[in-house]
């Protein structure tokens, strides 16, 4: 899973360095490693980012944010505490839920839109990079979820809602969103075979 | 800290993968993370779980943005590849003089609106009401004759300390620390060994406060911590900073 996600081919047939191969390179200030980082990753960073933000020139704007921390802590990333592929869509996540949160008191998203969206992932993508094994493997794993648990999981992550948010959107207590995200996420760790 | 947190914080692996926690919430977390290993392999599961959901939203970005990205990587330097101690005060050794100026010139600042300290009209407000009775006492430490000081960076901040015996006072000037999350003080506190004494609350991430230097009994260090708005009796997370007594 972690080789096809992290491989993906160039229009020359040839597979290019993994992620894991790249960021040594690029924590020494490798310019051209980074390139090629940039090419791996700018899709799924971006996407993520615009899938949590929507507004595309906020998500670019994000998602640059986002490609100059991998470069600025590439020097502090150490493989022990996960992939590289986990690491950078954790920092676009992050950035992006700030971006969310800190523009919050400003707009007013429509929260009842969102829970019906919620429901339909992957209808707007464009384009998949990673491949549609992946994105099916996705969809089969989220499957699996009891529908409270799936629902919980995607508000939080694809709309970037605090469990409190969550809560209140599903009429749920605290404690069980905070169990449902979990559980969530553990069902799908098994369902997709992920280590770390 | 709110209520039941500490009950079932392990629950929380979840919910902080997913960046669903608040503030204040996550930070409690990463308190508990640090000393819990199950937890950090949890979330490290949990992480490449989630990556995987993120990886199903690939987009492709405009084609120029590359362009953007490369031109300001150019202009950022990277990090220094070993992370710095979370405790890094690093003590300056300055000629006396040059540091009392200094620190005069950082509570002239302070007093001055609009050179960037003051960040809300909440921090103008408690600025103001301070600044009668304690800039007085302020330049009354600055001014004694047997004022040492202490003093050091704190990431981009620093924190500035000068005591006297005399005046039996010690000012602590802070510039520039990490934002306070919602909720969250900072709290100083005197070291005589192991043992913290509190030596005062500050609900800005620059400001000054003063302490009695007696409080500290012949304390050796100063803490910095992050505790609820009341401030603790004990601190509850570890230190941000450490920095020898001024002496």
């Amino acid at each position: 899973m972690r080789e096809r996600a992290q491989r993906s081919r160039e229009p020359s047939g040839q597979v290019p360095a993994s992620l894991d191969e790249l960021l040594p390179r690029v924590a020494r200030g490798d310019d051209v490693a980074y390139e090629q980082l940039y090419r791996q990753l700018s899709a799924p960073v971006f996407g993520l980012v615009q899938r949590v933000l929507r507004d595309p020139a906020q998500s670019e704007e994000v998602a640059q944010e986002v490609f100059l921390e991998l470069w600025r802590s590439a020097t502090r990333y150490t493989p022990d505490r996960g992939s590289v592929l986990s690491w950078a869509m954790t920092i676009a996540h992050r950035k992006a839920v700030d971006r969310v949160r800190s523009a919050q008191a400003s707009s007013q998203r429509d929260t009842r839109a969102a829970r019906a969206e919620s429901a339909r992932p992957f209808d707007e993508v464009t384009e998949i990079v990673a491949g549609r094994l992946e994105r099916e493997q996705v969809r089969r794993c989220l499957g699996s979820l009891t529908e409270l648990q799936r629902e919980s999981v995607m508000l939080a992550y694809y709309q970037g809602y605090t469990y409190r948010e969550v809560a209140h959107l599903l009429d749920s207590p605290l404690g069980t969103v905070k169990t449902r995200l979990r559980d969530g996420l553990i069902r799908l760790r098994d369902c997709m075979g992920v280590t770390a | 800290m709110s209520s039941g947190l500490n009950n079932d914080v392990h629950t929380l692996t979840g919910a902080y993968v997913l960046d669903a926690l608040s503030e204040l919430e996550r930070r409690a977390f990463e308190d508990h993370m640090a000393g819990c290993p199950a937890c950090t392999q949890e979330v490290a599961e949990l992480r490449e779980t989630a990556a995987r959901l993120g990886l199903a939203a690939s987009t492709v970005p405009p084609p120029d943005m590359w362009n953007r990205v490369r031109t300001a990587t150019t202009q950022i330097r990277q990090l220094t590849p070993i992370a710095t101690e979370p405790v890094l005060i690093r003590a300056k050794r300055w000629p006396l003089r040059v540091a009392i100026l200094a620190a005069a010139a950082s509570l002239l600042g302070a007093a001055a609106v609009g050179v960037g300290w003051i960040t809300s009209n909440q921090d103008l407000h408690d600025q103001l009401a301070q600044s009668q009775t304690e800039v007085q006492r302020i330049q009354n430490v600055l001014s004694a004759p047997d004022a040492h000081v202490s003093s050091g960076d704190v990431g981009d901040g620093n924190v500035t300390a000068v005591a006297s015996k005399s005046r039996d006072e010690m000012v602590v000037l802070v510039r520039g620390l990490p934002k306070l999350p919602n909720g969250r003080v900072y709290q100083a506190w005197f070291l005589k060994g192991d043992k913290p004494i509190s030596a005062g609350t500050l609900a800005a991430s620059s400001g000054s406060m003063v302490s009695s230097l007696s409080a500290a009994q012949g304390a050796e260090n100063l803490a910095f911590t992050l505790e609820p708005i009341n401030g603790s009796t004990q601190p509850t997370s570890t230190p941000i900073a450490k920095m020898p007594m001024p002496a």
